[in-house]
């Protein structure tokens, strides 16, 4: 036998293709669930209100200083509204942090894959991610929002995301906004 | 600009035409499957999201075996890699001839990975893909007469492993009974 350059291009090829590549790859094109892009949208709604109350301290601290100018009353100097500004602050990146990793979760999830790690940490996300909205929908209602509206979002949380610490907690503060 | 339904159908299209090659030269340039999947994964993964960027949709192409040259590049950089040659994709353990055509596969991949990147290259895409030699000077930014020097040399390399792995003579070389 000997070897030839026609016989070194069939060993070349000479590779199975797994035969659900094609599938996998696909998976990439398709759409967000509509869990996702409800959950995307809930988080938003609550970061944009955080967002907002931030924006509002801001400004009323401006307003502030320029009133007490003897007081010197700055963001910087107020320890207590640096506090809050930061743990707004600091909830508003949670709230990132969770979007993106219920996108990462949609995308393992599809991958169908190779990392088993991925699919264990996914357990742990959709209970951050249930607890997150129901904590979100909280500071919406101390922020203005309606009740009615914060009733109905953590009822979905509580259908969506069953037999979670974040369900359990929307299961409280609904008893809690009804006695009210 | 290109919509989403255009740019879903590019890259459906792109999957149907190219994930088998793309997947071929990943695994020749890994060693195993799992690690040609993560790369082939990876390869469209990044090409959905910067489908947007490919001004030419004829150049596509070429365009994806740069994702996946870079890819690779990228990870080789960060990990060494792990080899599963013996582990094939489809196993029959009971029938002889399989065995042996595995263990086959498994001593040309050695062979092959013998070759560095700049030889490897040239062979996977020319000679194994059936891409032009003008297309892959393209891709990988150097001049035709290289290419054709490196596919030269490269397929040279492979014959003289192969023949002290495997014993098998390889065929005599016309330029040199030209030369004579």
């Amino acid at each position: 036998m000997t070897i030839d350059d026609k016989q070194i291009d069939a060993w070349l090829r000479d590779i199975e293709v797994p035969q659900d590549l094609n599938e996998r790859l696909l998976a990439f094109s398709q759409p967000a669930s509509t869990v996702v892009i409800r959950t995307k949208r809930s988080l938003l709604f609550g970061a944009s209100l955080l967002a907002i109350a931030a924006s509002v301290f801001g400004v009323a601290i401006f307003v502030q200083s320029l009133n007490r100018s003897t007081e010197s009353l700055t963001i910087a100097t107020n320890p207590e509204l640096v506090r809050e500004l930061g743990e707004i602050k600091a909830e508003i990146a949670l709230i990132d942090q969770v979007i993106h990793q219920a996108e990462v979760r949609e995308l393992s999830k599809r991958l169908n894959a190779f990392s088993s790690e991925a699919n264990v940490a996914a357990i742990d996300r959709i209970q951050r991610t249930a607890l997150i909205v129901s904590l979100s929908d909280q500071s919406a209602l101390q922020l203005g929002a309606s009740p009615e509206w914060v009733r109905r979002d953590m009822a979905r949380v509580i259908q969506r995301f069953p037999n979670t610490a974040g369900a359990n907690h929307a299961q409280q503060f609904i008893a809690q906004i009804e006695t009210q | 600009m290109r919509n989403d339904d255009h740019r879903r159908r590019l890259y459906e299209q792109c999957v149907q035409e190219h994930a088998a090659a793309l997947y071929r030269v990943a695994f020749r340039l890994t060693g195993c499957h799992e690690s040609a999947n993560e790369l082939v994964q990876e390869t469209f993964l990044n090409a959905w999201k910067d489908l947007s960027k490919l001004k030419d949709d004829s150049k596509m192409r070429g365009w994806m075996f740069s994702i996946l040259r870079n890819q690779n590049s990228k990870v080789a950089r960060r990990t060494s890699r792990e080899r599963n040659l013996t582990t094939p994709m489809i196993e029959n353990l009971t029938d002889r001839s399989s065995q042996d055509h595995d263990e086959f596969r498994g001593q040309f991949q050695e062979a092959l990975d013998q070759l560095d990147d700049d030889h490897k290259l040239p062979l996977l895409l020319v000679s194994m893909e059936g891409h032009s030699v003008e297309a892959v000077a393209e891709v990988l930014g150097v001049p035709r007469g290289t290419i054709l020097s490196r596919l030269h040399r490269g397929r040279q390399k492979l014959k003289t492993i192969l023949t002290r792995v495997l014993g098998i003579e390889p065929e005599k070389d016309k330029c040199d009974d030209d030369r004579r």
